[in-house]
C-alpha cells in the first residue's frame, strides 16, 4: 500500500472548544484510519484554558 | 538534612529509548519482599523459628489521575509484555528528571492489576500495580529522560460512561440511569516459574491468566426520570439481565451533550456477566444499588 501523505504521527492529541467538536474530529479521524485499530483515551479538559483534548494511539 | 518528600520519588516507564515518569502521579510505592522458610529443627532446644531468605520479589504500585492513556495501558496489559521500570529520586526542578539515586532501582514487571475508577464529579483516577520478574537492581547511571507534558487537563468521572446492552449481539446503547460510581479493574494472575536454572535469588513470574470486572453504582429511580434521546438500563432493566443469566455486551466511552449521555470516542469494550447486585437502602437516604460485572472473554480496546 502506497505511504499516505500527510500521514498521522501517533500519538496524535485532538483539542477542541467542546466535547462535541472533538467527538467530531475523532470520527474525522477514524474516517482517515479506516482499516486501523485506533485506540482511544479519556477526554481531558483543560483548568487553563477550558479546552478538550484526547489522545489517539493506534495499533 | 532536609527530609526526602514524597513527590521527589517517581516510578519511570521506559518507552523506546527514553523513561518517562507516570504522568500526574498522586503516591506511588515500592515494596520489597524476602520469602523465607524456616530452617528450625529438632536440634534446636529452643521454640523460636529461624526463617532463612529463600528467594526475593518485589513490586510496585503507582497512582494518578491521568487516564487520557486509557486505552493504551489497557492494551499493554493485555499483551502480556513486562515493562522496565525504574524507582528513583528526581530533580526538585521539574519532579521529572531521575537522578540515579543511591537507593534507585531498576527492574522488569509485569503490569499485573490496573483499576481506573470514573466517579462522578470526581477527578478519574488509575492505580497501576507492577510485579517485578527477576532482579531489582541497583540503577548506577541516570536513564535518558523524555519529560511529560504538565497541562492541567483532567477528566472528570460523569464525562465517562457505562453503555451495556441488553443481549450479547446488540452494540451497547443504554446508559446506566443515575449512574455515580464506575471502576474498571483488569488482573492478571502471575506464577512463579523460578527454576535450578535461575542465577540468583530473585523470583521470575510469567504470566498465566488475564481476568476483569466492572463496577457500577447508581441511585434507583422509579422508571426512567431524565428526557433524553439516549435511553438507560435501570435497576430494574438490570434485573432482567441478571435473572435471564447470560454475558450482555457494554462498552466505557466519552460522553458530552444532554445529560452525559451522547456517546463519543468508546474507549474499551467487551461482554460481562452479572456477578453481584446490591440493593442499598439506608434510612433517610437515597436508595442505591451496586453491580458487579465480570469479564466474559477478553475486552477490545475501542470500539
Amino acid at each position: 500500500m502506497a505511504k499516505k501523505e500527510n500521514a498521522t504521527q501517533f500519538p496524535v492529541t485532538l483539542t477542541a472548544a467542546t466535547r462535541e467538536e472533538l467527538a467530531v474530529k475523532f470520527d474525522e479521524l477514524k474516517d482517515q484510519h479506516a482499516g486501523e485499530t485506533l485506540i482511544a483515551g479519556c477526554v481531558a479538559r483543560s483548568k487553563d484554558d477550558g479546552t478538550f483534548k484526547i489522545t489517539i494511539t493506534n495499533i | 538534612m532536609a527530609t526526602l518528600k514524597g513527590q521527589n520519588i517517581r516510578v519511570l516507564l521506559q518507552d523506546g529509548t527514553k523513561f518517562k515518569v507516570v504522568g500526574k502521579s498522586t503516591n506511588a510505592t515500592i515494596t520489597l519482599t524476602g520469602n523465607t522458610e524456616d530452617a528450625s529443627t529438632k536440634d534446636d532446644v529452643a521454640m523460636a523459628a529461624k526463617p532463612e531468605v529463600v528467594s526475593k520479589s518485589w513490586s510496585v504500585s503507582v497512582e494518578s489521575l491521568d487516564v487520557t492513556d486509557a486505552g493504551a495501558i489497557l492494551t499493554a496489559v493485555k499483551s502480556l509484555t513486562p515493562f522496565t521500570l525504574i524507582w528513583d529520586e528526581v530533580s526538585a526542578a521539574d519532579n521529572q528528571t531521575a537522578l540515579a539515586a543511591t537507593f534507585a532501582r531498576k527492574g522488569t514487571a509485569y503490569l499485573n492489576d490496573v483499576t481506573f475508577a470514573w466517579n462522578d464529579r470526581e477527578n478519574s483516577t488509575k492505580s497501576l500495580q507492577f510485579t517485578g520478574s527477576g532482579p531489582l537492581e541497583k540503577l548506577s547511571t541516570a536513564p535518558t529522560m523524555e519529560l511529560v507534558t504538565v497541562d492541567g487537563a483532567y477528566t472528570k468521572g460523569q464525562f465517562v460512561r457505562l453503555f451495556l446492552s441488553s443481549d450479547n449481539s446488540t452494540t451497547p446503547a443504554k446508559v446506566i440511569a443515575a449512574a455515580k460510581q464506575l471502576s474498571l479493574h483488569v488482573s492478571m494472575t502471575l506464577e512463579d516459574a523460578t527454576t535450578k536454572d535461575t542465577t540468583g535469588d530473585w523470583q521470575i513470574q510469567e504470566p498465566t491468566a488475564l481476568s476483569y470486572d466492572i463496577s457500577t453504582g447508581a441511585l434507583v429511580r422509579s422508571g426512567e426520570t431524565v428526557t433524553s434521546s439516549v435511553a438507560a438500563q435501570d435497576l430494574a432493566s438490570i434485573e432482567d439481565i441478571y435473572e435471564a443469566s447470560v454475558p450482555v455486551k457494554w462498552q466505557i466511552a466519552n460522553v458530552s451533550g444532554a445529560n452525559n449521555r451522547t456517546k463519543g470516542a468508546v474507549i474499551v469494550s467487551g461482554s460481562v456477566t452479572i456477578t453481584s447486585l446490591t440493593l442499598n437502602t439506608p434510612n433517610r437516604a437515597n436508595a442505591d444499588y451496586s453491580a458487579t460485572l465480570s469479564g466474559y472473554g477478553i475486552y477490545t480496546v475501542g470500539a
